[in-house]
């Protein structure tokens, strides 16, 4: 399964990447839009789009609210990689 | 573009312009002798309380002007939504705005120890705002530019 970008949470410590599968959860949930996905996450489209972009690694609120609109449990749309 | 982007940069054009003026305000009534004498402090200090509300209102006036220019142009809906992101972003502009100022601050209690005029002190000091106040704003725009 292809994964998204991996972001380390925007310290300068080396962290653990988080990364997501969002732009394949939009793909098969009909080639549901950034904005369609931002405005039921209530978050803006440049964020889904840094989410997308391994740029930024999302509050745990707004990862579960993420999964919620895909109707999947957290660890499918976003995996910690050690 | 979100919500708090198309707002840092009109911050940042509306602190441009408010500097500009403060400034052009300061050198002039400088020149014309009006910080001079045994009450100049006091008339500085007069003159930049009269130009605060003034600079603060016309960073309202702009902002919302340009808000509308741009919602007038794009026919984008206003949402001004602000999520978890713009809120880090935010606070890190704020982050660089107080390092800045405190900088400044330091600076101005320097060049007094070694003997500059106190209303050169209280300038420095009011340069290292309007310094905090743009260092911040770009701070926040390159932190949009570059995604997170």
């Amino acid at each position: 399964m292809p994964r998204g970008s991996g972001v380390t949470g925007g310290g300068t410590e080396p962290l653990p990447q988080i990364t997501n599968s969002i732009r394949r959860l939009r793909f098969d949930a009909g080639e549901m839009t950034q904005k369609d996905l931002a405005a039921r996450a209530g978050v803006t489209r440049q964020t889904i789009n840094a989410l997308e972009a391994g740029k930024y690694a999302p509050t745990l609120d707004l990862a579960f609210r993420i999964a919620r609109v895909f109707g999947k449990p957290l660890e499918e749309v976003f995996q910690y990689d050690e | 573009m979100s919500f708090t982007e198309r707002s840092t940069i009109a911050e940042l054009v509306t602190s441009l312009a408010v500097i500009a003026l403060f400034t052009w305000v300061i050198v002039t009534r400088q020149a014309e002798g009006a910080f001079s004498g045994p009450e100049g402090l006091q008339t500085w200090a007069r003159q930049i309380l009269w130009m605060i509300p003034v600079g603060i209102g016309l960073g309202i006036g702009v902002s919302i002007l340009l808000a509308l220019a741009y919602h007038v142009t794009l026919r984008e809906a206003f949402d001004g939504l602000v999520d978890e992101r713009d809120r880090i972003i935010v606070l890190f502009g704020w982050k660089v705005t107080a390092i800045t100022i405190s900088t400044g601050f330091v600076a101005a209690l320097v060049a007094l120890a070694w003997g500059v005029t106190p209303l050169l002190a209280l300038n420095l000091m009011l340069a290292s705002f309007a310094a905090g106040d743009l260092a911040g704003n770009a701070a926040r725009l390159w932190r949009y530019r570059r995604g997170y």
